[in-house]
């Protein structure tokens, strides 16, 4: 599966990166086998320029990315882990931890272009993961046909990394 | 799951010293 790279500028000049890449390095080899023909797409987002607040249009933008390599493949499912490493800059929100921040912004992102294009057969599972000191979020997007792959998924990943 | 965290992490600063170094060139910035 070929990977999908987009670079953003925003009107207030901040600059985005987003890449949908192909990601088997969460899974233990046994769920691996079980997906059989099905690629785990997984996304890595980095602001590269900038520190306004991320804006409606860019927000638009990388879920119409997302949606784009999901839509055009029938065999795909997205992972996206939330970045617990850069803070998230110009929020009122900064005592939330940053993953949990991301977590809640992309369940929103989701949950909102799912609405607006009336996609009814699309899931979104958020995984929470107990680490030693905070909580890892990874979020699973899936058609209804895939639900069985995504709770394996999920089960391998909580089984796999909470402490 | 810290230390998968921490390999992103990795990556995408790797992203952004390519960036600041001006060698992604291949991907056209999209202007919002």
């Amino acid at each position: 599966m070929k990977d999908l790279v987009r670079i953003f500028k925003s009107p207030e000049g901040d600059v985005y990166h987003i890449e949908l890449s192909e990601d088997k390095g969460v899974l233990s080899q046994e769920v691996l086998e079980s997906l059989g023909n099905v690629h785990v797409v997984g996304i890595e987002l980095r602001r590269l320029v900038g520190r306004n607040t991320t804006g409606h249009d860019v927000l638009a933008a990388l879920e119409e990315t997302i949606a784009e390599i999901f839509l055009q493949h029938d065999d795909v499912i997205i992972c996206y882990y939330c970045d617990f490493v850069n803070p998230i800059p110009k929020t009122k929100k900064n005592k939330m931890p940053p993953q949990e921040y991301r977590s809640k912004l992309f369940d929103a992102m989701f949950q909102r272009y799912v609405k607006l294009h009336g996609i009814e057969d699309v899931r979104l599972s958020v995984v929470e993961v107990n680490g030693v000191n905070e909580i890892y979020y990874f979020h699973v997007i899936y058609r209804e046909t895939h639900s069985v792959l995504a709770a394996l998924i999920g089960s391998d990943i909580r089984e796999g990394f909470e402490k | 799951m810290r230390e998968i965290g921490e390999k992103k992490a990795q990556r995408l600063q790797k992203i952004q010293e390519r960036w600041d170094a001006g060698d992604i060139k291949d991907v056209e910035v999209v202007q919002l």
